[in-house]
């Protein structure tokens, strides 16, 4: 009764471990098949979301960096709202990075497996990295931010499935209240800046026991109004408690204007 | 049968999780009884190899090349006390000391900083702001010793078979998991593996006894035939000469020692 989320480079090995995991443990999945349904929920590009997933925005590629932030949100929100399912096997939809600290998600990273451990891609890998670090501020490939790594150089891959099959099973990767409440504030938060990154930018959103805290950066002169909009846009969010809106002022530009 | 090392930052459990390893494999932990050994064989003091294994190169280790002659003392004393097999290590570098042996399960075990952090004001009796400069300060220091001496980062999973993050599991849940790794198949010790053991461990024994006075000589070994890439120059010195014609009198297992000079030196040469 827990979530896994597998992570790899190699994604044909990552399909095939996490449906074999999925397969024994009888959970369900959700993998990048997943990207169409969530591009006809909110009326996207399925081509342009999937292309915001593994490269940074770009003038050259009519990516704005708007657009970018606004698909990895809509994949963050479908992807949490799902997760709170449980039982499921996640891969491919980057989970790993931005389901954090909820302790009955049990999260693999599988590297090498093809031989290739000796001789990486090292330019797909530095994309890879920058385009982590821009959208969640983290690199993929820190051991850090998984419970278990496994080097599929020596490891058959069955041996993999049945260490992760026994690990899920340890108590600590089961649901407990103080974890589901957290999958939940940050499914909850995911919501908020979804709809609040339709309209406007520089907005951060954290929740926690449905208490949700947006803060944003902006112009002296337009705090109140920007404030009353983050008001009234996610106030209209199912399951939100209450709502704090934290005002950073915009030094740069606030600089520029008193230069003028 | 097979060989288990354990890679860890300070205060991450490391040493609790090998014991428990060891104890329900029924091998043997070495950990710092690596240093004594190395120590008595190449009369060096255990503090000179410690800080070896633990520190990285200052300016003065770069031009008399310390580093490179007791870190080959160590590598030397550490094959040949996992010849035998069943051995679980935890101490410094193991994973780094023991490359290219395909029967060696190589796993890292992390933690939280706070965690760690945690642990060592527990241990130590110390203070909270003490502990996180000392974990701190041993991380940058071994991150630079790898870099420098290896030229890779501790922290590249592609370095071992198996990373474990030991905030979630107990020790004996993280102890279950290497021993299931450690019975599986592709760890455990064929003749060939053996064989390659014995040769790895003749290839750096030879490579003690040149280091101090021919540092960049690189050594292979194949079913006890020895060859040796050395310089033209190296080649010709009666030094070396002299030094090769009592290795292969004086070591059993050499049963032909050949030198090519000026041939490039192949990269699994030690």
């Amino acid at each position: 009764m827990s979530v896994l989320i597998f992570t790899s480079d190699n994604q044909e090995l990552e399909d095939n471990i996490a449906r074999e995991t999925a397969q024994h443990l009888g959970y369900k999945t959700l993998n990048h098949t997943f990207f169409d349904e969530i591009a006809q929920q909110y009326s996207l590009d399925p081509s342009k979301l999937r292309e915001a997933m593994t490269t940074t925005p770009s003038i050259l590629k009519r990516m704005s960096s708007k657009l970018w932030h606004y698909s990895l949100s809509c994949v963050e929100t479908a992807v949490l709202d799902r997760l709170l399912e449980d039982d499921i096997v996640c891969w491919g939809l980057g989970a790993h990075l931005y389901v954090l600290v909820v302790s009955h998600v049990l999260k693999v990273r599988l590297v090498g497996g093809d031989g290739s451990a000796a001789v990486t891609d090292t330019k797909k890998e530095r994309l890879r990295e920058k385009w982590s670090m821009m959208a969640w501020h983290r690199k993929e490939a820190d051991p850090r931010l998984y419970d278990l790594v496994i080097n599929l150089d020596q490891i058959k891959p069955d041996e993999a499935v049945s260490t992760v099959a026994a690990t899920v099973a340890y108590p600590r990767f089961k649901p407990m209240t103080y974890s589901i409440n957290n999958l939940a504030d940050r499914a909850l938060a995911a919501k908020v800046k979804n709809v609040l990154l339709k309209t406007l930018t520089d907005i951060q959103v954290h929740a926690q026991n449905g208490t949700v805290v947006v803060t944003t950066t902006c112009l002296k002169r337009e705090k109140t109004k920007k404030i009353a909009a983050i008001k009234e846009i996610a106030g209209q969010v199912e399951g939100l408690g209450y709502l704090e809106v934290h005002w950073n002022v915009d030094r740069v530009n606030e600089a520029s204007i008193g230069n003028r | 049968m097979s060989i288990v090392t354990i890679s860890r930052g300070s205060s991450s459990m490391g040493k609790a999780v090998a014991e428990k390893v060891a104890a329900t494999l029924g091998y043997q932990v070495l950990s710092r009884d690596l240093l004594l050994n190395a120590s008595d064989k190449f009369h060096v003091s255990q503090q000179s190899l410690l800080q070896a294994l633990h520190d990285a190169p200052g300016l003065k280790d770069r031009y008399k090349n310390t580093k490179q002659i007791y870190i080959a003392y160590v590598r030397a004393t550490l094959l040949e006390m996992v010849a035998g097999d069943n051995v679980v290590y935890h101490g410094l570098a193991g994973h780094l000391l023991l490359k290219g042996l395909d029967h060696v399960l190589k796993i890292r075990i992390i933690g939280n900083l706070e965690n760690r952090v945690m642990r060592k004001m527990r241990e130590d009796g110390i203070a909270r702001h003490e502990a996180q400069s000392l974990i701190l300060a041993d991380d940058a220091q071994r991150k630079k010793w790898t870099r420098q001496i290896y030229g890779v980062d501790p922290a590249d999973n592609t370095l071992y078979d198996m990373v474990i993050c030991i905030d979630k599991l107990s020790v004996d849940d993280a102890a279950q998991f290497i021993c299931g790794a450690a019975n599986s198949t592709a760890f455990q010790s064929t003749e060939a593996c053996l064989r390659k053991a014995r040769d790895l461990s003749l290839a750096c024994n030879v490579k003690a006894a040149l280091v101090t006075e021919f540092p960049e000589v690189g050594i292979t070994c194949e079913y006890g035939n020895m060859l040796l890439y050395a310089t033209e120059k190296i080649a010709h010195n009666g030094k070396f000469k002299k030094i090769l014609d009592s290795l292969k009198q004086d070591t059993p297992g050499i049963f032909n020692l050949e030198v090519h000079a000026g041939v490039p030196v192949p990269l699994d040469a030690v």
